[in-house]
C-alpha cells in the first residue's frame, strides 16, 4: 500500500485523537495513523524513523502538550537536518493571533484551528488528507 | 517633583518629592510626611489631580490648569512614563512641559549651584501609535550633582522657613489640618478607583479564560453527539434519535453562547485605540461587508452626513453593524429600512439608528441592551441576545450614552452620544 499516506498525529487528548481516526476512516484509503501522546515521544520516534522508510508523510501537531509544548516539537524539528523536510500541520484549539504567526515562523507548513463539531472535524481531516496525498507532492 | 504652577501667587503650590507630600502655601513651606502608600507614584500624582479637577477644588485656577496639563497633552500615558523617568533623581536639574505650540504647561526646577554644567535634552510626546507630535518635555541634567548635595540644600530650604513656618503654623493649623485630611481623603480615593479597575480588569480576565477553557469540554460533547446522530440516525428508536438532536442542538447553541462571551469580553478587555475616525467612512464600509445580507432581505439602508470624531475605528464600525444588523433582523411585514443620522448637541454627537422594525415596548427599552436578554423566541429570531449589549459596551467605553425610543409596530429609533473631542482617560489595562 505504497500510496497510503502516513500521519503522525501528536496529541496528547484521547477524545480527539478518537475524532480524528473515525474522520480519518472515512477516507477512500484510510491513511496510517501514528499517534505519538506527547512531544518527546514524537521527536524520539521521528528521529528512530528518519533514516529508514516509517517516516511520516506529514505530523498533525497539537500545540497545547504535557512535558514539550507543540511549538517547541516544531522548532526541533525544523532544527534538525534530517526532519526538517517533514511538512508539520499545526491543529490547535487556540486561534491567538501569537500563536497562529509564532507556528508560521517556526516553520509550520499550515495551521488549523480544531473545528467544533464532527462534521467540521471530518471535512478539515478529509480536506488535510486529500491534499497531502493527492493535491501535493512530498518529498 | 514639585509643581510650579503657571500664573500662580494666588495658586496653593504642592509637591511631592519621594513620599513626602509639601505644600507650598502663602510663603510658608510645611512637611506632610503623608506616608502614602502607592504602588505608582506617577499614576497617583495624575488621579490627585484629577480629584482636584474633578471636586473643582478651591485650589485656585493655576493648580486646575496644571492638573489638567496630561489631559490636554493628549497623551498621558506617555508622559507619566517620561516624568517617571526623571522623578526623584538627583540630577535632574529642571524639567519643563511644553504644548506643541511651545506653551509652558508645567515647570520643575531645583535649586541649582552656579557654574553647573548641564546636558539639555528634548523629548517630543507622540500619541505611543505614532501621529502628531503633541507636546514636548525639555530636561536639563546635571551630570555633577549627587543626592547628597540635594538633600543637604533641600534641609537647609526647610530650616530657613522653619522659624517663620512655627510663627504662622499656629494660625495655619486648622487649614493644615483641612488640607492633610482633604489629602487622605483622595488618597483613599485613589486606591479605591484603582481597586475598582483592578477586578473590572480581573472579571475580564475571568471572562476570557472560562470561555476558552469551557470550549474544550464542549468541543467533545458536540464531536461526539454529531457522530452519534450520523452514524447511528435510525438505528436505535426515534425517541433516541430526538434525545441525541437535542444534545447537538444545545451543544451548538452553547458554542455560540460562549464565542459571543468571549467576543463581549473582548470589546472591554482590548485596549481603546482612539484615533481620528470619518464615521461616515465606517457606516460605508460595515454597509459594504453587510451586503449579502442587505440584498437577502431587500433592506434599504441611508446615512445623512455622518461626522468626524475621535474613537475606535474597529470598535465603532462593529457598533453601526450591531444596530443595523438589529434593525434589519427585527423586521416587520414590510421591506426593512434603516436610516442613520448624526446631529451635534453640544460638546457630543448625538446619533440616530431608526428602523421600521417591530418596535420594542417601553418597559423593556433598557433589557435589550443586557447581555443574553432576548424579547423574542429563539426560532423567531435567532441569535444568542449579544449584539446590543456589545453596543452598549462600545459606547460606554467612548463615554458616551446609548438607548432606544420605540413602540410596538412603529419600528425602534437607537441613539447613542459620543463626545466630539475625543475618549475619555482609561487607566492602562495588564
Amino acid at each position: 500500500m505504497a500510496d497510503r499516506l502516513r500521519i503522525m498525529l501528536v496529541d496528547d487528548d484521547e477524545d480527539d485523537v478518537r475524532l480524528t481516526r473515525e474522520a480519518l476512516k472515512e477516507c477512500a484509503v484510510a491513511p496510517d495513523l501514528d499517534v505519538a501522546s506527547d512531544g518527546e515521544e514524537a521527536l524520539r520516534r521521528l528521529r528512530a524513523d528518519a533514516p529508514g522508510g516509517a517516516r511520516p508523510d506529514i505530523v498533525l501537531l497539537d500545540l497545547n502538550l504535557p512535558r514539550l509544548p507543540g511549538r517547541e516539537v516544531l522548532r526541533r524539528i525544523r532544527a534538525e537536518p534530517s526532519l526538517r523536510a517533514v511538512p508539520v500541520i499545526v491543529l490547535s484549539t487556540s486561534e491567538a493571533e501569537d500563536d497562529v504567526a509564532g507556528c508560521y515562523e517556526l516553520g509550520a507548513n499550515c495551521y488549523i484551528p480544531k473545528p467544533v463539531g464532527f462534521g467540521e472535524f471530518r471535512r478539515v481531516v478529509r480536506a488535510i488528507e486529500e491534499f497531502w496525498s493527492t493535491v501535493a507532492r512530498l518529498p | 517633583m514639585t509643581e510650579a504652577v503657571p500664573g500662580g501667587a494666588e495658586a496653593l503650590r504642592w509637591a511631592r518629592f519621594g513620599r513626602a507630600l509639601i505644600l507650598l502655601f502663602a510663603g510658608l513651606t510645611l512637611l506632610l510626611g503623608a506616608g502614602l502608600t502607592v504602588s505608582s507614584g506617577m499614576r497617583m500624582r495624575l488621579l490627585l489631580e484629577r480629584s482636584f479637577l474633578e471636586r473643582g477644588e478651591t485650589i485656585g485656577a493655576g493648580a486646575a490648569r496644571a492638573a489638567y496639563v496630561p489631559l490636554s497633552l493628549e497623551d498621558e500615558e506617555a508622559l507619566a512614563e517620561l516624568a517617571s523617568q526623571y522623578e526623584g533623581r538627583s540630577d535632574l536639574a529642571s524639567l519643563r512641559v511644553l504644548d506643541d505650540a511651545g506653551r509652558q504647561w508645567a515647570a520643575y526646577a531645583s535649586p541649582h549651584p552656579p557654574g553647573a554644567r548641564t546636558l539639555d535634552v528634548e523629548i517630543p510626546i507622540a500619541p505611543p501609535r505614532g501621529g502628531a507630535v503633541v507636546g514636548r518635555v525639555e530636561v536639563r541634567m546635571d551630570p555633577a550633582r549627587i543626592s547628597r548635595e540635594v538633600s543637604r540644600q533641600f534641609a537647609a530650604s526647610v530650616a530657613i522657613n522653619g522659624a517663620l513656618a512655627l510663627l504662622i503654623a499656629a494660625a495655619g493649623a486648622a487649614i493644615v489640618r483641612k488640607l492633610t485630611g482633604r489629602m487622605r481623603e483622595l488618597a483613599a480615593e485613589a486606591a479605591r478607583v484603582e481597586e475598582l479597575r483592578r477586578s473590572n480588569r480581573e472579571l475580564e480576565e475571568f471572562a476570557y479564560i472560562a470561555s476558552h477553557d469551557l470550549q474544550a469540554p464542549l468541543r467533545k460533547i458536540a464531536g461526539f453527539a454529531q457522530l452519534l446522530q450520523e452514524r447511528y440516525a435510525g438505528r436505535l428508536d426515534s425517541e433516541a434519535d430526538d434525545h441525541i438532536g437535542r444534545i447537538v442542538a444545545g451543544a451548538a447553541r452553547m458554542q455560540r453562547l460562549i464565542q459571543d462571551l468571549l467576543a463581549y469580553s473582548r470589546v472591554g478587555s482590548r485596549q481603546l485605540r482612539p484615533e481620528k475616525v470619518e464615521t461616515g467612512e465606517v457606516l460605508r464600509q460595515v454597509l459594504s461587508d453587510l451586503e449579502p445580507l442587505l440584498r437577502e432581505s431587500g433592506a434599504k439602508v441611508t446615512a445623512g452626513p455622518l461626522p468626524a470624531l475621535v474613537g475606535d475605528a474597529g470598535q465603532l464600525g462593529q457598533l453601526f453593524q450591531n444596530l443595523v444588523t438589529n434593525g434589519v433582523k427585527f423586521r416587520g411585514d414590510k421591506p426593512p429600512e434603516v436610516a442613520v443620522a448624526a446631529r451635534r448637541e453640544g460638546a457630543e454627537w448625538l446619533f440616530t439608528v431608526r428602523d421600521n422594525g417591530i418596535g420594542i415596548e417601553p418597559q423593556y427599552a433598557d433589557q435589550v441592551f443586557k447581555m443574553f436578554r432576548r424579547l423574542n423566541a429563539p426560532n423567531a429570531y435567532p441569535g444568542t441576545g449579544i449584539g446590543l449589549a456589545v453596543a452598549r459596551k462600545i459606547v460606554e467605553r467612548h463615554g458616551g450614552r446609548i438607548w432606544v425610543e420605540s413602540r410596538p409596530g412603529e419600528g425602534a429609533a437607537f441613539r447613542f452620544t459620543l463626545s466630539a473631542s475625543g475618549v475619555p482617560e482609561e487607566a492602562p489595562r495588564g
